[in-house]
């Protein structure tokens, strides 16, 4: 135990403080929650998709960092990682599309309608379903966010598993 | 051979750079009569009655295409990073049992790799 | 005033996606009792209470989306969170 613990950080095994341990779950919770309120609340206050998603990226980065990548209660497997970030980058694109489809430039706002050259029942389907006008751009900012969120993840992850190869060799 | 090859390529390069040049000029002449600023006057005035937030307008309604490609320039980066310092070790297949084939595969690479050193 | 439902719709999808991958309990780690969860809740109702109407909705005064991403969090943990083991 000695030994292990002068290799400064040691990824691999979970030696933190029982104080770490306990709060460390609880407190990610709530970032992944602060950056899914600050990625929802991205067309009428100061945030938005890539801002939501660091945080919710550093709720998951520090449950990492306390537990190691081996017992980490969140865990992204390859799969996971592999479809949030197609998803989000189809669903930016899509979207980009409805609006090059129906008004005849490349992400034109389909839910707002700023022209009133879009069918109404596009508008009807695109609208965000608020009090402001915003149209489609809550949902692009879901789509940013879930490509941040696992973008930024995954850089963490990675490191972790090279120093566990590290160790190794 | 490698002269032939090298003033070649040269001489590619000079008419790529013209053509370059060429164009660019071209675009600039007269750019003045090409900048229309209305519809920066446009966002500007009218623009919270379709979100309160300005800056969120800017940057996903009026140049979301640019956000795009920032959005793909994080994808990039990421990419990047793992390529850079993970070399296909990340998948091995003794570290990362539990994984699917795409871990057999990468780690058949890595074995060739170590073998070729 | 109406309550505003599609972004509490929007914040339980999203907290439902990740926190399917959170298992809250690890055998040889940690467990996340139910005690712990009603805590939980307990200390976010609160948060949520001094944070205010964060997206100025003038509904509740409470800030109703992280109020559905915890829900949402724990809903996706409860549901799919045991087979995120890979």
């Amino acid at each position: 135990m000695a030994e292990d613990s002068k290799r400064t950080p040691n990824w691999g095994q979970t030696e933190s403080t029982p104080v770490l341990k306990l709060t460390a779950l609880p407190v990610s919770i709530i970032m992944i929650a602060l950056g899914i309120m600050t990625i929802l609340g991205g067309h009428i206050t100061p945030g938005g998709g890539f801002q939501g998603g660091a945080m919710i990226a550093g709720g998951i980065i520090f449950s990492i960092l306390v537990y190691g990548i081996d017992g980490t209660p969140i865990k992204l497997s390859h799969k996971f990682i592999n479809a949030l970030e197609s998803i989000g980058a189809l669903a930016y694109v899509c979207l980009g599309l409805v609006g090059l489809l129906f008004a005849g430039s490349f992400l034109y706002n389909v839910g707002a309608d700023f022209y009133n050259i879009v069918p109404a029942y596009v508008t009807a389907i695109f609208h965000y379903p608020d009090v402001t006008n915003a149209g489609i751009v809550p949902y692009l900012n879901l789509a940013v966010g879930l490509k941040v969120l696992v973008g930024l993840s995954t850089v963490v992850i990675a490191f972790s598993q090279f120093k566990k190869l590290g160790d190794d060799e | 051979m490698s002269d032939k090859i090298e003033s070649i390529r040269a001489f590619m390069m000079a008419i790529a750079t013209i053509l370059f040049s060429a164009a660019l000029f071209d675009a600039i002449y007269g750019f003045k009569n090409l900048i229309q600023p209305g519809i920066s006057m446009v966002y500007n005035a009218v623009g919270t009655q379709i979100e309160p937030n300005m800056v969120t307008l800017v940057v996903f309604d009026w140049r979301g295409f640019d956000t795009l490609g920032e959005s793909l320039i994080l994808v990039t980066a990421v990419l990047v990073v793992l390529l850079i310092f993970g070399k296909g070790k990340i998948l091995d297949n003794k570290l990362n049992s539990a994984n699917n084939d795409l871990a057999a595969q990468s780690g058949a690479d890595e074995l060739n790799i170590e073998e070729e050193e | 005033m109406a309550l505003v439902i599609g972004p509490m719709i929007a914040a339980v999808l999203f907290g439902f996606v990740v926190g399917s991958r959170i298992h809250l309990k690890l055998e040889h780690s940690f467990e996340f009792t139910l005690g712990a969860i009603i805590a939980l809740v307990i200390f976010a109702i609160f948060m949520s209470w001094n944070l205010g109407q964060f997206p100025f909705y003038n509904d509740l005064p409470i800030a109703t989306t992280f109020l559905s991403a915890i829900v949402g969090i724990l809903l996706g943990s409860a549901l799919l969170g045991k087979n995120a083991q890979e």
